[in-house]
């Protein structure tokens, strides 16, 4: 055996690092060196040739038809809702008017949704891909702590005529996006007219076709292409109620409209024109919020967005605040509260935790306001930050935040239970595998527990 | 087909690429021709007014690019050229201007530099 | 001159590089004397037009007779301070 070196060798100015020739620890280099070449194998046979010439083979040519243009994001967004290979769940009871009086009676359940309400979801592109519904029979939704009270709220808002404006927040998986569908589906049951934003990104990030509004101060500027398929997706999913409220007022439009015209032949005819998109939606909001109207839900998703500027450029050069887009200057007038809504209404937005860029304004008005519910001392502005955002710190002034956290183990049980009963989780639930999967999913995360639970079976 | 300036594009050809095909607009002259006439950056041709292209084209018209612009850089290689300065006879010589060296590596500057310049 | 020139490779604020040059103005039927100097970093000025320096390049003078195209350019760029290469064929080998 060799001396042993010097722990410290390189400490003791000893340039020449230990060479561990002698003392190998690793074998791998020996086992993968090349076997000493026999006689044999290095011979070659007569009139053949002697270097190694590999023949490389043309790479064999697809037959297939490229995919045609659009194709392949329609497969990326392709909403998946049912599967027939799952089980029918007994006694699933679906999410009617009544209930959303009493949720309360309900929490901790999974709870399914009717078709007309699964409609108007889809319609308004409440249901993401990454959801998880292709999973299941149909779409079904747990009622855990928060949906009841948010859904107490959304019957107190109606009942009173306010405007209640919430922005849902919480870590990643949580439910944020989820939360802001049963919301949805609560305001399709009780008739209310549903208005979704699902990407905020989509309106921020230059990929729609924008236009000046003439003769604004400072200078608004519209998306008549967003608009005019938002219009469509405002139609499709409020049909039922759109049609039977007709045009009451005079309104100034570029296009002709019939006196007797019903909202959604008006969001149509919007839609089609893309030009006239803009003030289509401004005659249908001065409808909607007309005396006698149901109430009104707008919903975003990322919020963080359009807390920002936006990616689009003004004829100096100067990105355009996300605020000036007259769109998102809509939804941001309702949450800030400078508007509010005559018929009783609810303005909700959900941030995003994983895609979504960081606004440092909108994390100081939620942690100040998480603050300011529980009555704690309030975070002051980080006097030496300079990327705070003045405008959108002012339109989430007030703004009441809904902060999601893990679900309890009875929610998780619930959940879990449901699971169980369509066939997807092949395990049987009890205390144990409840709390072994809720510990696992971050206490109760509900992505990442329906992750552990449906995805990784292990 | 669309025309801008003289020249043919398909409609399916995205803006910012058929503006930067022009010799003297690149990145930067692009992004400001679209932010002035408020269209995206991913616009294709076929999206535009017809109104929207001769505008541009009017603009296009009036900037120094493609003939105007190589005139003028070969009249002021010329210039540093006729007054015998160093950097007017590195260009006649075909070596790098700017101090380079020239031991190896001057491909470049043995296309590019000479009083006759092209692009 | 070149104003992108003395915005870019000097600050503003030092202006151009003034150097006390010795200049005699001569009458017009005399001949100019060339003005001898080794300030290669002179910047020419719109007076110089029509003058003839004579401007050192390390080893010997070279004369250069200022023009208008030459102004804000500076002395040393019209005096090359390096041979050419050109191979010599050695007999002595």
């Amino acid at each position: 055996m060799a001396t042993p070196l010097p722990l410290n060798c390189w400490r003791q100015k000893c340039l020449s690092r230990p060479f561990p020739s002698t003392r190998l620890f690793s074998t791998t280099s020996t086992k993968l060196a090349l076997p000493v070449a026999t006689k044999k194998s290095g011979a070659t046979v007569k009139g053949q040739k002697k270097s190694a010439r590999i023949k490389s083979k043309a790479p064999p040519k697809s037959t297939a038809k490229p995919p045609m243009p659009g194709e392949r994001k329609a497969m990326r967004k392709r909403i998946v809702l049912s599967n027939t290979n799952a089980l029918e769940v007994d006694g699933l009871v679906d999410l009617s008017r009544e209930m959303t009086g009493s949720l309360q009676n309900h929490a901790g359940k999974v709870v399914g949704l009717e078709g007309a309400t699964v409609d108007g979801l889809r319609a308004v592109e409440a249901f993401k891909t990454t959801q998880g519904w292709g999973l299941f029979r149909r779409p079904a939704v747990l009622i855990r702590e928060e949906s009841v009270q948010l859904g107490r709220r959304l019957v107190g808002v109606e009942q009173g005529k306010e405007t209640l404006r919430v922005v849902v927040d919480g870590a990643k998986g949580t439910g944020k996006s989820m939360l802001l569908l049963q919301a949805m589906a609560t305001a399709f049951v009780r008739g209310w007219i549903v208005l979704n934003v699902p990407e905020a990104q989509e309106v921020v990030n230059a990929v729609n076709d924008y236009a000046a509004i003439p003769g604004t101060t400072p200078t608004l500027w519209s998306q008549p292409a967003y608009t005019a398929n938002w219009l469509a997706q405002i139609a499709k999913a409020n049909g039922p109620i759109l049609n039977t409220l007709k045009v009451s007022q005079k309104h100034n439009l570029p296009i002709t409209v019939p006196s007797d015209t019903t909202l959604t032949r008006l969001c149509e005819l919007g839609a089609r024109d893309s030009d006239a998109a803009w003030p289509v939606f401004q005659a249908l909001w001065s409808e909607i919020t007309a005396p006698g109207r149901p109430p009104i839900l707008m919903a975003v998703d990322s919020l963080s967005y359009i807390m920002d500027l936006s990616q689009y450029r003004d004829p100096d050069f100067n990105l355009i605040h996300s605020h000036d887009l007259v769109l998102v200057k809509h939804l941001t007038d309702y949450l800030s509260g400078t508007r509010t809504l005559p018929n009783g209404g609810a303005i909700l937005a959900a941030t995003s935790r994983s895609h979504a860029p960081v606004s440092l304004s909108m994390n100081l008005a939620i942690t100040q306001q998480v603050e300011r519910q529980k009555g704690e001392e309030i975070t002051e502005r980080d006097p030496y930050e300079r990327k705070y955002d003045q405008r959108a710190e002012s339109s989430l002034k007030g703004v009441e935040v809904l902060m999601l956290k893990g679900l309890s183990k009875v929610e998780a049980r619930g959940l879990m239970e449901y699971w169980a009963a369509s066939g997807v989780l092949r395990q049987r639930v009890d205390e144990r595998t409840v709390a072994e999967k809720w510990a696992l999913a971050g206490n109760g995360v509900v992505g990442e527990i329906q992750r552990g639970a449906l995805r990784m079976r292990i | 087909m669309v025309f801008i300036l003289g020249i043919n594009f398909p409609e399916t050809r995205i803006i910012q690429k058929s503006l930067q095909s022009f010799y003297g607009i690149g990145h930067q002259h692009s992004s400001r021709i679209l932010a002035k006439y408020s269209i995206i950056p991913t616009q294709r041709l076929g999206g535009i007014s017809a109104k929207t292209i001769s505008a541009i084209t009017a603009e296009l018209s009036g900037m120094t690019i493609e003939t105007d612009l190589r005139r003028k850089m070969q009249e002021n290689i010329r210039r540093l050229r006729d007054m015998g300065s160093y950097r007017g006879r590195r260009h006649a010589m075909g070596l790098p201007v700017r101090g380079q060296r020239t031991r190896s590596q001057i491909l470049t500057s043995r296309k590019l530099n000479r009083v006759e310049r092209f692009n | 001159m070149i104003p992108s020139r003395m915005l870019l490779s000097r600050s503003v604020w030092k202006g151009p590089n003034i150097v006390p040059l010795p200049i005699v103005r001569v009458a017009a039927n005399q001949k100019a004397i060339p003005i001898q100097t080794q300030a290669r970093s002179a910047t020419i000025l719109p007076n110089f037009v029509g003058l003839v320096f004579s401007v050192h390049n390390g080893k010997i003078y070279h004369n250069v007779e200022i023009t208008e195209d030459m102004v804000g350019h500076k002395l040393g760029e019209f005096s090359p301070t390096r041979a050419g290469f050109s191979y010599k064929h050695s007999k002595n080998k």
